[in-house]
């Protein structure tokens, strides 16, 4: 249990990181998609 | 194999990012009939002069066609017959270009409007002109030393 607690504690700051990045991904991803809507 | 909870949580934003993104595509193509402008006719770049539509370039009006208006478009060495197109906001445009020499651009800035032109093909994109401006067009496809002056104008105008 020890072990598995240290084990998650250690891939938080990794799992933040990653979340992060893919929803700044998708954000702009969402903003060039928009523009191309938006443009005839 | 034993996956960390925090490598399923993003290995299952990741799959659904990818789902999610090919679903788009795939409707924006099949539902919405978004595509590449196409390139499939084919002309004898030699005689463009003499082969309709490009024997009368410009703005038409067409009727019993899925779009509203033909803009017809001549490239060569260094600008675009005609040197301004004027569509009526609203419209559905189907933009008709070929090039008579090189391979030419055909971009107008702040549009979806984005064509290759290569000689021996003609290349066609419809789309609806929805807001009142001028645009600038420009060749973005480097062409020779007059290049950096090769441009037209669509002015997308009220209706008279």
């Amino acid at each position: 249990m020890a072990n598995k607690n240290h084990s998650d504690g250690d891939l938080k700051g990794t799992f933040y990181l990653v979340m992060a990045l893919g929803v700044f991904i998708v954000v702009v991803w969402g903003l060039c998609f928009g523009l191309f809507l938006d443009r005839f | 194999m034993h996956l960390h909870k925090y490598e399923k949580y993003w290995l299952a934003f990741g799959v659904g990012s990818l789902i999610v993104f090919l679903l788009i595509t795939g409707i924006m193509a099949f539902h919405n009939g978004s595509h590449p402008p196409s390139a499939k006719n084919t002309i004898n770049y030699e005689k463009v002069d003499e082969i309709a539509p490009f024997n009368n370039p410009g703005v038409h009006k067409v009727e019993g066609k899925d779009w509203d208006y033909e803009a017809v478009v001549v490239a060569s060495a260094f600008y675009y017959d005609p040197p301004i197109l004027e569509v009526p906001v609203g419209a559905k445009v189907k933009f008709i270009a070929t090039s008579k020499d090189v391979v030419h651009g055909f971009e107008v800035a702040g549009t979806n409007i984005n064509m290759m032109l290569e000689p021996g093909y003609i290349s066609e994109y419809v789309t609806t002109v929805d807001k009142v401006g001028e645009y600038l067009i420009v060749c973005n496809e480097y062409c020779g030393v007059g290049h950096a002056q090769m441009h037209s104008m669509l002015k997308v105008v009220e209706p008279k």
